[in-house]
């Protein structure tokens, strides 16, 4: 994994038309992240029956989504895998310790859906994205304290943009959302990112600097929020993976294979 | 001297539907309508009573897809902002590509130019007698429809 990124489109839905991929790339993007969802909730049910079974050990997390490796499948793009989590209390943990498909994303970002969740994922979790539901508001209040404890641990905030562009109800949300953000914490560690699923909604690096400028960012912030902020992302996240470090080593032989 | 500051938008229309070898013809004013209805559901009445004056839009080359807008400085940021949320040109599907946004025509003539160059340059390699090379060239670099002159003359 490379680490200096460029422009980052940090989540793309699974969805997406993976033959479509040198659209993105021609709008002026470096990094993609291809995204997996996965809600704690819709596995309960199934657990609670076969509790006394030894099934138990079953992986919850869906694994990542492969990428053909043949010959006609070529861009320049760095490709990551993201998976997001939507949970509301604080007993998740066990399950992604014991899991082993979490290892193989780069990126782990989260929806809480209750305050517990957020207070939890803000204070001790290890992941890298807090993300809301498009479809509605936050479910609770935002406390300044919890944001600023969550910016000091490096993790960041996440605004898609797609939606708005779709329709009505979620432009809404989504805008009130980044008010508030801005409001309580003067939109400091926010990335921007597509979550499309449809080349026609992903926008060029310039328009989304432009859009900024209705999520109550000014024209200096934007351009962070889409370059600076996506570089320390990833740059964190390999840190999550191998421990602190300063420097890593890798073979060259394989550079020059590739090009 | 105080001048009237404006701001020139330039913006090239994606249409993944139409292919790229034929020109995409738009009918005359309907960019225009579109870009201030966007603004109304966007930014409301405020916002489209701040731009209405030096309010224009140029749709000026069909081969590159290139289009104009001018706005006063300072609400063109309406415009900006909401440039992105156009999905549709009349009945076709489109996504608008923010290119440049340029103080002066001047300069923003000397960027579609080069802008223009490269597209050039990029389909020439495919076509193959020069004929067809000089006509791609005739219809890209042409500007008798943005009427540059009636529109410096409407600045100045």
């Amino acid at each position: 994994m490379s680490s200096n990124g460029g422009f980052c489109d940090l989540s793309i839905s699974k969805n997406y038309d993976i033959d479509k991929l040198h659209i993105i790339e021609k709008l002026g993007f470096n990094t993609i992240a291809i995204n997996t969802c996965w809600e704690e909730g819709s596995d309960e049910p199934k657990k609670k029956k076969k509790k006394g079974d030894t099934r138990e050990i079953k992986d919850f997390v869906p694994p990542p989504m492969d990428l053909p490796k043949d010959n006609n499948f070529q861009t320049k793009l760095n490709i990551l895998q993201r998976i997001t989590i939507e949970f509301s209390d604080s007993g998740i943990v066990h399950k992604l310790n014991r899991s082993e498909n979490i290892k193989k994303y780069d990126i782990i970002a989260v929806i809480p859906k209750t305050l517990q969740a957020f207070q939890y994922a803000c204070s001790s979790m290890d992941i890298d994205i807090i993300s809301f539901e498009t479809e509605g508001r936050i479910p609770f209040k935002v406390h300044r304290k919890l944001y600023k404890q969550a910016v000091d641990r490096g993790i960041f905030f996440e605004i898609m943009y797609s939606p708005i562009i779709r329709d009505s109800t979620a432009r809404k949300n989504i805008i009130s959302n980044a008010h508030v953000y801005h409001t309580v914490g003067k939109s400091k560690n926010i990335i921007l990112t597509s979550g499309a699923d449809n080349h026609m909604h992903i926008r060029s690096v310039n328009d989304i600097i432009n859009l900024g400028f209705l999520l109550g960012l000014n024209h200096n912030e934007s351009l962070e929020v889409v370059r600076n902020n996506t570089r320390r992302l990833i740059l964190k996240t390999e840190g999550r993976k191998c421990g602190k470090h300063y420097m890593s080593f890798s073979p060259i032989e394989n550079k020059i294979n590739e090009d | 001297m105080v001048r009237f500051k404006n701001r020139y938008i330039t913006v090239e229309i994606v249409c993944p539907t139409v292919s790229e070898k034929t020109p995409l013809q738009l009918k005359p004013g309907i960019f225009h309508s579109t870009v201030l209805h966007k603004v109304q559901q966007i930014h409301g009445d405020f916002g489209v009573a701040a731009i209405k004056s030096g309010f224009l839009t140029k749709y000026c080359n069909e081969s590159t897809r290139i289009a104009i807008i001018r706005v006063r400085h300072g609400p063109h940021r309406f415009v900006t902002s909401s440039l992105p949320f156009v999905k549709t040109i009349g009945k076709l599907n489109v996504r608008l590509n923010t290119l440049h946004v340029g103080a002066t025509l001047k300069h923003t003539f000397k960027f579609i130019q080069k802008f223009q160059r490269a597209y050039l340059d990029a389909r020439w390699v495919k076509l193959k007698t020069p004929e067809e090379r000089q006509q791609l060239e005739q219809a890209v670099l042409d500007f008798t429809k943005t009427d540059v002159k009636i529109n410096i003359e409407n600045i100045t």
